[in-house]
C-alpha cells in the first residue's frame, strides 16, 4: 500500500487561477521521489498541500491521502496528529522554521517531549542526543543558543533534527540546501541520505537543481507551469526524456555543467 | 594586454570591527583586458567586500585600488568621472536593483544622464543600441520593470550597465536568481558582449559551473584572502590549495550516463 498517495490534485488561488493542476503520484513506504522544476512550476505548492500547510488564500481540490487519511479538505484538528508523527517538512530557510526568541533546544523538546512523552533530565539527554544525531559539535552550546547565534548550515541541522523529532515515515524537503554554500550543501545532502536510509524513511526531495536531485533520489517527477510533465527514472530524464519540456531542462542542466566537466578534465595545460 | 582595474594589497576593516579584525586582507590581483575574471568564494570570504572597494563604494583601509594603472583618488572628480564610465555593474537581483516606478527607457538612459554623456535623441538613440545589444525589443522602452520576466530584467540591468561603453563590468551573482535554461542565456549573453563591446566582465560568484564557462581567470577567496588564482583551467584542473579542491569536490554533478 501507498503511504502517499495524491490523486487528480489542484491548488487553486483565491482569485480562481490554478498554480497545480491535475497532478497524481504515490510514493511508498521507504521510497524517494524528486519533484523538480523551474520557479513558478508549483512544485513547492504541490508539497505543502501534502501536508496541508497551503499559504493563505490557496485551496486544494483532489485528493491527498496520506497513510489512510484524507488530507484535502481535512479540518486543520484532524492533521495535527499526521504532521510530524506520519510526515514532517524541512524548508529552504531554516530561519522562517525557527523561533527566534527561543532557545534551539528548547524549541527541538516540544516535539520530543510530545512524542516520546519524555520530561526533565530524560528529555534534556534527548535533546541533545537529537542534536548529535544531525552532527551538530556542541550540543549543549547550540541548545542554549537562538536561531541568529547560529550559522546557516547549522540552523538547517536544527530544522532536520525538529523535522526527525517525532520519527516520520515520509519527510518533505522543499529545497532544503539552496540557501547554503555550496561545501555547506554537500554536507546537508550527505547528512539528510544518510538519516533517511538509516530509518527507511519516504522522502520527497523538491528541488529546481537536477543534480542536487539526483544525489538524493533516483526517480523524479518533472513539473512546469503547474503540471506534472514526466515522471521517470533520473537517468532516463536526462538520457531519453519523453516530454520536450524535459529534454529542454536536462540539457539545460547538462549544459550548465559542461564548462566545469571540461575544465575539471582538462588540466593545467591549456 | 593591459590591467584596466586591480588591487594593490587591499585590507578593508569594517567600522567598528575588532582592532585586527579585517573583512579583507592584503588582497591583490588585477583584471587584464579581454580576461573575464571569475571570483569565488562562500559566505564570508569577503566577496561583497571587495567589490564594494573595486567600485569606488568603500574606501580600502590599507593598499589601493589601481585604475589604469593609477590609484583610484575618490576626491579626483576628473579621474572618478571616467571611472564611472568605465566600471559599471549588475546586481544579483533583478527584481530589487529597477526602480519599479521607472520606465525601462528610463532605467536604462539613468548612466547616459549622470554621466552626462548625451541629451534627447541622441540619449535615447544610446538605449536603444543597450536595448538591442541585450536581445531586447526596442519599445521595451516604454515599459516598466513588472512587465518583464527575471531573466529578461537582468537583460535590463545589463544593458543599463554597458549604456555608457564601460570597459569593466563588475556582476554579483548575475544569473543565481534566474532558473537553469534562463541562467544559460544569460551566461551567453554575457560571453559575447566581451568581444563585441571589449568589456571585461568580473565575475562575484559562489558557483564554479558558471564560472568556468565565462571567465578564463579565477581567484578563490577564503576568509577575506587569496587562496589561489590563475587560469581557470590551471585552477579547476590542477588545483594546488586543499581549500579549491573541497570546493570542486562538493559541486553536485549530473549522473553520468
Amino acid at each position: 500500500m501507498s503511504l502517499l498517495e495524491v490523486s487528480s490534485l489542484r491548488v487553486v488561488s483565491s482569485d480562481g487561477v490554478s498554480r497545480v493542476r491535475d497532478v497524481s503520484f504515490t510514493v511508498a513506504p521507504g521510497e524517494r521521489l524528486g519533484l523538480i522544476g523551474e520557479s513558478g512550476s508549483g512544485k513547492s505548492l504541490t508539497a505543502f498541500a501534502v501536508i496541508g500547510l497551503l499559504p493563505a488564500g490557496l485551496k486544494a481540490t483532489g485528493s491527498v491521502v496520506l497513510d489512510g487519511t484524507q488530507v484535502v479538505g481535512a479540518p486543520e484538528k484532524s492533521l495535527v496528529p499526521i504532521r510530524g508523527r506520519i510526515c514532517s517538512f524541512i524548508f529552504q530557510e531554516p530561519l522562517t522554521a525557527l523561533d527566534p526568541l527561543m532557545r534551539l533546544g528548547r524549541q527541538l523538546a516540544e516535539p520530543i517531549a510530545r512524542h516520546q512523552g519524555l520530561r526533565g533530565s530524560d528529555l534534556k539527554r534527548a535533546v541533545l542526543d537529537a542534536l548529535d544525531e544531525v552532527h551538530l559539535p556542541e550540543p549543549e552550546r547550540i541548545a542554549n543558543s537562538r536561531s541568529w547565534e547560529i550559522s546557516g548550515g547549522q540552523r538547517q541541522r536544527v530544522a532536520i533534527a525538529m523535522a526527525l523529532a517525532c520519527r516520520p515515515r515520509l519527510l518533505i524537503a522543499d529545497e532544503p540546501t539552496t540557501a547554503l554554500d555550496v561545501t555547506v550543501q554537500a554536507e546537508v545532502l550527505a547528512l539528510l541520505d544518510h538519516l533517511v536510509a538509516d530509518r527507511e524513511m519516504a522522502m520527497i526531495f523538491v528541488s529546481h537543481d537536477l543534480a542536487v536531485v539526483s544525489r538524493m533520489t533516483d526517480h523524479a517527477l518533472v513539473m512546469r507551469s503547474g503540471e506534472a510533465v514526466e515522471k521517470g527514472s533520473i537517468a532516463d530524464l536526462l538520457a531519453s526524456p519523453r516530454h520536450p519540456y524535459t529534454a529542454e531542462f536536462a540539457a539545460g542542466a547538462r549544459k550548465a555543467e559542461a564548462a566545469l566537466a571540461a575544465a575539471l578534465m582538462q588540466g593545467p595545460a591549456e | 594586454m593591459s590591467a584596466i582595474l586591480g588591487l594593490d594589497d587591499v585590507s578593508y576593516a569594517y567600522r567598528g570591527s575588532r582592532p585586527g579584525q579585517h573583512a579583507v586582507r592584503g588582497v591583490s590581483f588585477s583584471i587584464e583586458s579581454g580576461q573575464n575574471t571569475g571570483l569565488v568564494g562562500e559566505s564570508g570570504s569577503g566577496k561583497s567586500t571587495l567589490l564594494k572597494v573595486l567600485l569606488g563604494l568603500a574606501r580600502p583601509t590599507s593598499g589601493e585600488v589601481l585604475f589604469d594603472g593609477a590609484p583610484l583618488d575618490l576626491g579626483d572628480r576628473l579621474q572618478v568621472r571616467s571611472f564611472r564610465r568605465s566600471v559599471q555593474t549588475v546586481f544579483q537581483d533583478p527584481y530589487s536593483s529597477l526602480d519599479p516606478r521607472q520606465r525601462v527607457g528610463r532605467i536604462v538612459g539613468e548612466p547616459v544622464r549622470s554621466l552626462k554623456m548625451a541629451r534627447g535623441r541622441a540619449a535615447d538613440a544610446l538605449v536603444a543600441e543597450a536595448l538591442e545589444s541585450v536581445g531586447l525589443p526596442a519599445d521595451a522602452a516604454s515599459h516598466y520593470p513588472h512587465e518583464f520576466s527575471g531573466g529578461q530584467r537582468q537583460r535590463i540591468a545589463i544593458a543599463r550597465a554597458i549604456v555608457s561603453r564601460p570597459r569593466v563590468l563588475l556582476a554579483d551573482e548575475p544569473v543565481s536568481a534566474l532558473d537553469v535554461i534562463t541562467r544559460n542565456q544569460v551566461i551567453d549573453l554575457l560571453a559575447e558582449l566581451g568581444p563585441s563591446r571589449d568589456l571585461t566582465v568580473l565575475m562575484v560568484s559562489h558557483d564554479l559551473g558558471v564560472v568556468a564557462a565565462l571567465c578564463q581567470r579565477t581567484i578563490v577567496l577564503q576568509g577575506g584572502q587569496v587562496v589561489e588564482q590563475g587560469t581557470t583551467s590551471a585552477v579547476l584542473g590542477a588545483p594546488r590549495e586543499a581549500y579549491t579542491r573541497r570546493l570542486l569536490a562538493a559541486i553536485p554533478r549530473l549522473p553520468q550516463i
